[in-house]
């Protein structure tokens, strides 16, 4: 009941009931009440004419991090003698200082400004409505309108550094980097040993070789370092573990923002390709603006669920031929054909599997049943690792509850054995 | 002063005018529920229940409207309504105060509305006492026109505000 309406009822009741007991005390009790209303109608602002302006701190920032909002409105119009200016702000966002709520006077031509802080998970927010409530003087009236303001926030994913990630697909590009080449050439690591040539170094003779042969020279040939074509599929199928708030699939997005720093830290050019609800396509790119492009594309995925992509299938066309593909996946083992089938194709394929069963048994209470439910997924898991493993594709079973950069100093800083195995 | 103190100590002036009205009658009942309601309300105001201000409005206005009728003490009725008309308003303002955090901007706006309300039931007090005075004898045919006059105007006034929201 708004208090208009109250003060109405109570003048007519009192009116009518003043008239019909034809007592002049209860008419005069409606004297208050009808002043109220006279003096609210007086006062009513006629003319509203508001504008709103955010700026924010920083309109990118990483997950936990807190971003500063400042919000203006200015009053064109009347004086408004009471206004509550709200900031509209989605679930996603909280307030850690301050409040997005403010009541104030705003006499006409004047400005009232205030800040507080937000901070969010992970998310692409638009901050566009302001809400004002506004009020006579006596609060009788209140009218309600919305301001529209600019303002976009980024919250990416936190970018956990690695040192490097060792890859070595079959095709690399021309520029030099750190991907061994299979090509001989400048470099660090041995790879060959060929007659000497004009313009080799003598450094680079090989002097044993050449004491045996003294008729010839030998010179030592290194393994040229070249940057690389790396695909990265996030998988963001709805099938991923889900508790709550605590999702693996944010597990999967860190992981993905890490490697996609560490590849672009390293010179190559790297795509994203997200794989849930519909296809997301990032292309491929090299440097610091092609990481932001790719956090920027993170911090606005969300898992889903389709029909036509609950199966793994991967559009081959959009990676260059016999380049590293880098999954982050919770794998399933109806995944294996799709797998098989890029490797067949030529594609160095890494896997990185956040694991689901790990972090399901975390978050269930122990019991009998549930423990040999686990025991059977896990050796079904293991299985379908072997079965990868034996097609040439390394997997890297990530238990999220380790630090991803501890696990990923661990499984893919050196070199894996699986490399000679290769096709 | 808090606003919220203010507005329990008018209404506790209102509610004991209106108790005192009624036991001066040697009603004792009536007098004991104003007390009780006030209580009540006094509660629902700590807890920041906005709905209970125009419950508790209409009934403490709904005994004064019985004592008037009972025909008690105009002048303690009198200040007992406009006792409760404050303490319900600034009731009311608080609710609005506390959904927000304290700022600077509310200085002002306390003093804005403090100075609107005593203005708005000075004028009324005036009125009233003016009424309570003056002793007119208005044909019954211009009473019919004024009260209808009245009625539309006021009737304009209401839609007009109600349309706002």
């Amino acid at each position: 009941m708004t208090r208009s309406f109250l003060i109405s009822l109570l003048t007519f009741a009192t009116l009518l009931t003043g008239l019909a007991l034809g007592e002049g005390v209860i008419l005069m009790m409606a004297i208050p009440l009808v002043v109220f209303l006279l003096i609210s109608y007086w006062r009513l602002p006629r003319n509203v004419k508001l504008s709103a302006s955010r700026r924010l701190s920083a309109e990118r920032i990483f997950s936990g991090e807190d971003v500063q909002v400042t919000l203006t409105v200015k009053n064109d119009g009347d004086d408004l003698e009471e206004i509550l200016i709200e900031d509209m702000l989605p679930d996603r966002l909280e307030i850690v200082s301050g409040s997005n709520r403010f009541l104030t006077r705003l006499p006409a031509g004047q400005s009232v400004s205030w800040s507080y802080a937000l901070r969010g998970k992970r998310g692409y927010f638009m901050l566009h409505e302001v809400r004002v409530k506004l009020s006579d003087v006596l609060g009788m009236v209140r009218m309600q309108t919305s301001l529209v303001t600019e303002g976009q926030l980024f919250i990416v994913p936190p970018v956990l550094r690695l040192r490097r990630v060792s890859i070595r697909p079959r095709r690399t590009r021309i520029y030099s980097g750190t991907v061994p080449a299979r090509q001989g050439g400048p470099g660090v690591e041995f790879f060959d040993v060929r007659e000497y040539q004009t313009g080799d170094s003598p450094r680079a003779i090989n002097w044993h070789l050449t004491a045996r042969h003294p008729q010839s020279l030998f010179s030592n040939q290194y393994e040229q370092e070249r940057v690389v074509d790396v695909g990265i599929i996030l998988d963001g199928r709805r099938r991923t573990t889900e508790f709550g708030a605590v999702s693996i699939f944010e597990h999967s997005v860190m992981a993905t923002a890490a490697l996609v720093d560490a590849f672009l830290s390293a010179g190559n050019r790297v795509g994203l390709l997200f794989y849930g609800k519909q296809i997301h396509w990032t292309l491929p790119g090299y440097g610091k603006l092609q990481g932001e492009k790719i956090l920027h594309s993170l911090s606005c995925l969300e898992p889903g669920e389709s029909q036509a992509f609950s199966g793994l299938f991967i559009p081959r066309h959009v990676f260059p031929a016999k380049s590293q593909l880098v999954l982050v996946s919770s794998l399933n083992t109806d995944d294996f054909a799709a797998l098989a089938d890029l490797r067949s194709k030529g594609y160095a394929v890494l896997v990185i599997s956040p694991d689901p069963v790990s972090f399901e048994a975390a978050n269930i209470p122990a019991s009998g049943p549930a423990d040999q439910a686990f025991r059977i997924i896990r050796m079904k898991q293991q299985l379908l690792f072997r079965r990868l493993l034996g097609i040439g594709i390394q997997v890297v079973n990530w238990d999220v509850s380790q630090p991803f950069e501890q696990v990923a100093r661990r499984e893919l800083e050196r070199r894996q054995i699986i490399e000679k195995r290769g096709p | 002063m808090k606003i919220r103190t203010l507005a329990i100590l008018l209404l506790m002036v209102g509610t004991a005018c209106l108790a005192a009205a009624f036991f001066l009658d040697g009603r004792v009942l009536p007098a004991f529920l104003s007390i009780l309601f006030f209580f009540a309300w006094c509660y629902a105001l700590l807890r920041h229940w906005r709905w209970a201000n125009g419950l508790g409005l209409l009934v403490l206005w709904a005994i004064i409207g019985w004592g008037a009728w009972l025909q008690l003490s105009h002048s303690l009725l009198l200040a007992g309504l406009f006792a409760l008309l404050a303490g319900w308003d600034l009731a009311d303002f608080s609710t609005r105060l506390s959904q927000v955090e304290a700022d600077a901007g509310h200085e002002e706006l306390i003093r804005r509305h403090l100075f609107w309300l005593t203005a708005t039931l000075a004028i009324a007090l005036g009125c009233v006492l003016l009424a309570l005075n003056l002793d007119l004898t208005i044909p019954l045919g211009w009473m019919v026109v004024i009260a209808i006059l009245t009625a539309l105007g006021l009737a304009r006034v209401i839609s007009h505000l109600m349309k706002i929201i």
